[in-house]
């Protein structure tokens, strides 16, 4: 239901194609203080133990250079960050990706859950130090039920924060189904979600077959527009639902042979299915709309809410993860 | 007991006004009777009667009935109207008269262009303040986008109404929002006015018969909205002789039909207009590459005005009169098995009987329904969903014009509507798993409202208009009430039986009208009113959409209450042919409502909507200035607003005031029309006659037609906006964090139109008509919306972030054909 905005914006866009017209104009925008922006997650699926993963950056005035070293220093470096479970509490260290890439070659810490964080395969990162927060002494690590407190000291200034890890539920089972042109299809799965409201749910699918240069066609799990999702209209229901395949944030080229949307027959898609807490989805569904909607007449801009406090931005989620796998054809 | 209390207060109230009629017990007798026009039997609104000798008088009512009560004598009985030959006739009042007048509409200017309505010193010389009549054949000769003539864009033009934005059709008046608007179409209460987002009114022009604006000093016998009364009449129908006119457009084509069913006594009137959009659309995008996108998807729109009236006797009449109207868009994918379907309308009915029991006492008794829905159907393989909402009014009114003495014009009357709001309600399955959108809660209530009003000279000098309005809703049960927790966590659940009573409010309304006249030419008028509005809308866009949702006053959502002031003065130059006046108001609008920060429209689905509700208040003032040219072959207005409007939330922009996006510091606009008169008319027939012998047949065809060249232009301080003024990262995506709410204006509109109507030969029994139309004649590039640009790879440090802005209408001309017979 998200959609119908997208959905009134296409039905103007079709109305007044033909008189619309666009030019680029400047505009000044007051200078504002900078706000700390944090990315945090910790995981449970049951498998491997997942520590937590925090990632710290400042944000920026709207029309500030984008190159890389203005990207880089976005990373706000030594900040004291801590998280606390069971009223006992552990200080996570910096990491940047030289750092990283040796724990990663050591096995401490696994490729594919860094590049999921960052949005971006390692190599496209090669020569640019990105920076997160964790711990590798497997000293802490997500469990379900439990809640977990975010503490971060930085620049004098203290930010707090909690989330939960939900219990896990697994979907009952996924299978691929052609839509179009009899190769391109959705990724569908079946669920159940536990009577009583509040559930709160967050899909992700990445490809693991091969594309022509040998490669995994996803080095990461990738969520689509809308991949979260609460129980309000499905409470109590077991049902069928699909996602379509989503774009990799920051990737304006789809790769060669693939079709934007659609996953193919012969694709094996992991997806990775979670159970999130209430605010975690309400940050998610308004963060995936605002990301989308770029100053749409339809669209009243809308804050995105923050489980951060004294004034910081961004989220600090819990995710209790299953994993099940689309065999391709 | 507490309900007795606003009752006897009327009943006291009335009581004080009747005084005057026992205490002056002298010889009195009342002339009375119908204005109507000569060639159509159509009932003249307003049209000024007065008594020569005694420079006193009155208008005509909505249907037409005047009445006037004076000392036995001698006097001169004077009728005029807008564009009609003045009638004066002698009369002897020894007894009670009743004088039924026709006018016949005036030849030697044709009745395009004279703005001239009344008493040429009505402006002055009534008590009505931001109160202004138009007829439809003034609009009818403006510029219009795509030739679509559209009252509520002429409307705009005023000063102290904002437009919605480029092309749209919505108004905003002294500040107030968009719901605020009780806008009227033979009494029915329209719900939305617009036809493609906004592009276009539902009035259709050739149905239409008068425009009533009231945007301060609201008469207490109007209610149920805080900023402003458009009171829009249908055409009775011809009722002397048959009549077709019709239409060929750029985007629509209109027919209408009119006639006596019995020549004087009863008349209909039919008009339609439909869109052509659908059925060109698949002819561009059939072989074109360009337009592929657009294949599978179709819009049109169309109306249907209808209206009957019956004289069953000289004291009773009655009408029956209807509007349906749709908006259709619809969009098939056929590759993908999704569709589209997105209805929506309004339907009204009114049923409205007038009786006389006096020469004094003119009753109105109105029953009314009026429905608006809409709906968005979306079909994608074995997934439905259809998301709907609306709301439906069940209406009856009584109301009482009693003119007991010539200083005296009374008004009273009850009004009660049923109102049933079915705010956003869903369905939606997955093959055969229903999913859980809840029941549709419908919102039920009951609103009434009792009222009396007398405009009252006091001395020749000073008039008084007072009334007061008691008003109450209730909204009843049945009805189930999510109760959230301040984190909008649900609760608990209320379920109220059928009838129950949730929650009710009532509350007075006084409103004011004081006029002192200097002389002749000038007087001061103040006015204080105050309202209450009971029904809200809730928007979620910057602009008025059809997915707009209607809700009523409940145990959370308070009635709003506006409270004007307003101080204006008025003076008319040159035998009144301009009218001048200067107008100041400050306005209070407390209950005002928003969706909270971050809503999407499903929210509403399976919970109260005026749960995702945060309230505040509004506040505005401004200056007026309008200059009118009431006669001659140059006709016009410029009217200049400068104004200032703000909100206040406490959960929206930290509970700082924020300007509302029609704010508009200054507002101008131009409007002239000129009729080429028979001088003008010989002299470019000769001067085409001189340059070639062969002109000599269009120097004729030239001079045999009627000319008539207007234009306008507006001005307006741009649009509030909000801005991002910071970015940041998450998940690899680029997130807003905006500046202040409304804290950026777009570019200042402006923008000039011009329009040549060629009016064909008036003695040919079938006369047809040309019209050209340029919109927008020096293609300003006026902003419509602002969007970011990211382009490049911010992984590889090459993201560009532009600044777009987005204008909708380039210089756009259009030739449109009337005709009639």
């Amino acid at each position: 239901m998200n959609n119908q905005r997208t959905l009134l914006l296409i039905i103007f866009s079709v109305t007044f194609w033909l008189i619309a017209c666009e030019k680029e104009i400047t505009i000044d925008l007051p200078d504002v203080e900078d706000k700390l922006v944090v990315e945090g997650k910790i995981e449970y699926d049951g498998i491997t133990n997942t520590p937590p993963i925090v990632i710290l950056t400042k944000s920026t005035g709207f029309f500030e250079p984008t190159d890389l070293n203005s990207l880089q220093d976005l990373f706000v470096h030594d900040a004291v960050v801590t998280v606390a479970v069971d009223n006992i509490s552990h200080q996570l260290t910096e990491f940047c990706l030289s750092e990283m890439l040796a724990l990663i070659s050591s096995g401490v810490i696994d490729s594919s859950l860094v590049e999921d964080l960052l949005g971006a395969t390692l190599e496209n990162l090669i020569g640019f130090e990105y920076c997160l927060y964790t711990i590798i002494d497997n000293s802490l690590y997500g469990q379900p039920g439990k809640s977990y407190d975010l503490t971060i000291v930085s620049e004098g200034k203290t930010y707090t924060s909690t989330t939960s890890i939900p219990p896990l539920n697994p979907l009952i089972s996924v299978w691929y189904e052609t839509q179009k042109d009899d190769t391109l299809g959705f990724a569908w799965a079946r669920m159940y979600d536990p009577p009583g409201k509040g559930d709160a749910y967050r899909w992700y699918a990445r490809r693991i077959s091969h594309n022509g240069l040998g490669e995994e066609k996803d080095a990461f799990f990738v969520a689509p527009f809308g991949s979260s999702f609460e129980d309000k209209f499905i409470d109590g229901l077991e049902f069928d639902f699909a996602y379509d395949r989503g774009h990799r944030p920051g990737d304006h080229d789809d790769d060669p042979g693939e079709t934007p949307h659609f996953f193919k027959k012969s694709d094996t898609i992991v997806i990775k299915f979670c159970t999130i807490a209430l605010p975690v989805f309400e940050f998610l569904r308004i963060m995936e709309v605002e990301a989308n909607s770029n100053g749409s007449p339809f669209a009243s801009p809308s804050t995105i809410p923050t489980n951060i406090d004294n004034n910081g931005l961004g989220l600090w989620a819990g995710y209790g993860v299953t994993y099940d796998t689309i065999f391709g054809q | 007991m507490r309900l007795l209390k606003p009752y006897s207060l009327l009943l006291l109230m009335l009581g004080i006004l009747l005084i005057p009629n026992v205490i002056l017990a002298q010889k009195k007798y009342t002339v009375s009777g119908y204005i109507n026009e000569e060639e159509t039997g159509e009932d003249l609104i307003s049209a000024t009667v007065y008594i020569k000798e005694l420079l006193k008088g009155t208008t005509t009512n909505p249907y037409g009935f005047y009445s006037i009560t004076v000392p036995e004598g001698n006097y001169n009985l004077v009728v005029s109207y807008l564009g009609f030959e003045t009638y004066v006739q002698e009369i002897e009042l020894k007894e009670n008269l009743r004088v039924n007048v026709e006018l016949a509409s005036m030849v030697i200017t044709t009745e395009v262009v004279v703005i001239e309505a009344e008493r040429a010193d009505k402006n002055v010389n009534n008590s009505d303040m931001g109160t202004i009549e138009m007829q439809i054949e003034q609009i009818q000769v403006l510029p219009a986008l795509l030739g679509e003539v559209d009252i509520l864009k002429v409307i705009q033009m005023l000063p102290g109404v904002q437009s919605a934005g480029e092309g749209n059709s919505g108004f905003y008046v002294r500040g107030g929002g968009p719901d605020q608007n009780l806008i009227l179409l033979d009494e029915a209460v329209i719900y939305n006015v617009s036809h493609l987002f906004g592009f276009f009114s539902i009035f259709n022009a050739d149905a239409v018969k008068s425009i009533e604006l009231i945007k301060g000093g609201m008469p207490a016998n109007y209610g149920g909205r805080l900023a402003s009364v458009l009171n829009v009449t249908m055409k009775d129908g011809n009722n002397k002789k048959w009549q077709v006119e019709g239409g060929l457009g750029a985007i629509s084509s209109k027919l209408t039909i009119q006639g006596p069913i019995k020549k004087n006594v009863s008349s209909f009137i039919v008009s339609g207009r439909r869109t052509y959009y659908d059925i060109f659309l698949p002819l561009l995008t059939k072989n074109n590459e360009k337009f592929k996108a657009f294949d599978g998807s179709g819009y049109y729109f169309y109306d249907l005005n209808t209206k009957i009236n019956y004289k069953i006797s000289d004291k009773d009449r009655i009408f029956l009169s209807g509007y349906f109207g749709r908006d259709v868009f619809t969009y098939k994918q056929s590759q993908s098995n999704f569709s589209v379907r997105v209805p929506w309308g309004n339907a009204t009915m009114s049923l409205r009987w007038n009786h006389l029991f006096s020469d004094k006492l003119f009753v109105n008794t109105s029953l009314i329904f009026s429905d608006y829905k809409f709906s968005l159907e979306i079909v994608q393989n074995e997934f439905e969903m259809i998301l709907f909402s609306g709301i439906r009014d069940y209406n009856a009114k009584l109301d009482f014009n009693y003119y007991p003495v010539i200083r005296h014009n009374i008004k009273f009357g009850a009004n009660y509507i049923y109102h049933v709001f079915t705010p956003s309600s869903a369905s939606a399955s997955q093959g055969d798993v229903e999913f859980d959108t809840g029941d549709i809660i419908r919102q039920y209530a009951h609103e009434g409202a009792l009222y009396v009003t007398d405009q009252f000279d006091w001395t020749d000098k000073f008039q008084i208009n007072a009334g007061l309005r008691y008003s109450m809703f209730s909204h009843t049960g049945p009805f189930k009430r999510f109760v959230k927790d301040t984190q909008g966590n649900g609760m608990d659940t209320i379920i109220y039986k059928k009838n129950e009573n949730i929650k009710t409010y009532h509350g007075l309304e006084p409103r004011v009208t004081l006029r002192y006249r200097f002389n002749t030419k000038s007087s001061v008028k103040a006015a204080y009113t105050l309202n209450n509005q009971y029904v809200h809308m809730t928007t979620l866009a910057g602009m008025s959409l059809p997915t707009d949702v209607w809700i009523g006053s409940s145990d959370i959502v308070k009635p709003q209450i506006g409270t004007q002031y307003a101080l204006g003065y008025f003076r008319n130059f040159l035998d009144n042919k301009y009218e001048t006046s200067v107008e100041v108001y400050y306005k209070t609008m407390k209950n005002m409502i928003e969706y909270k920060d971050g809503h999407l429209p499903g929210d509403n689905v399976a919970d109260n909507p005026d749960n995702n509700l945060t309230f505040g208040d509004g506040e505005s003032y401004g200056v007026e200035l309008f200059i009118k040219k009431r006669m001659g072959d140059l006709t016009g207005w410029i009217g200049y607003t400068l104004a200032k409007t703000t909100r206040t939330f406490e959960e929206i922009n930290d509970g700082e005031p924020f300007p509302t996006r029609y704010d508009r510091r200054h507002d101008l606009a131009i409007v002239a029309a000129y009729e080429i008169d028979k001088k003008g008319k010989r002299e470019v027939s000769d001067t085409l006659k001189f340059f070639k012998r062969n002109m000599k047949k269009w120097g004729n065809w030239f001079r045999a037609r009627d000319w008539v060249i207007a234009g306008n232009f507006v001005y307006a301080t741009g649009d509030a906006i909000t801005l991002p003024v910071a970015r940041y990262m998450f998940e690899g995506k680029i997130l807003n964090e905006y500046g202040p709410r409304n804290s950026f204006r777009m570019k200042d509109y402006h923008r000039a139109d011009i329009s040549i109507t060629v009016k064909g030969r008036k003695r040919k029994r079938f006369q047809s008509d040309f019209s050209l139309s340029i919109y927008n004649i020096y293609s300003r590039a006026n902003p419509y919306f602002i969007y970011f640009k990211n382009e490049g790879e911010i992984e590889e440090g090459t993201l560009d972030i532009k600044a777009i802005q987005v204008s909708l209408f380039p210089i756009m001309p259009t030739i449109t054909w009337h005709f009639k017979f």
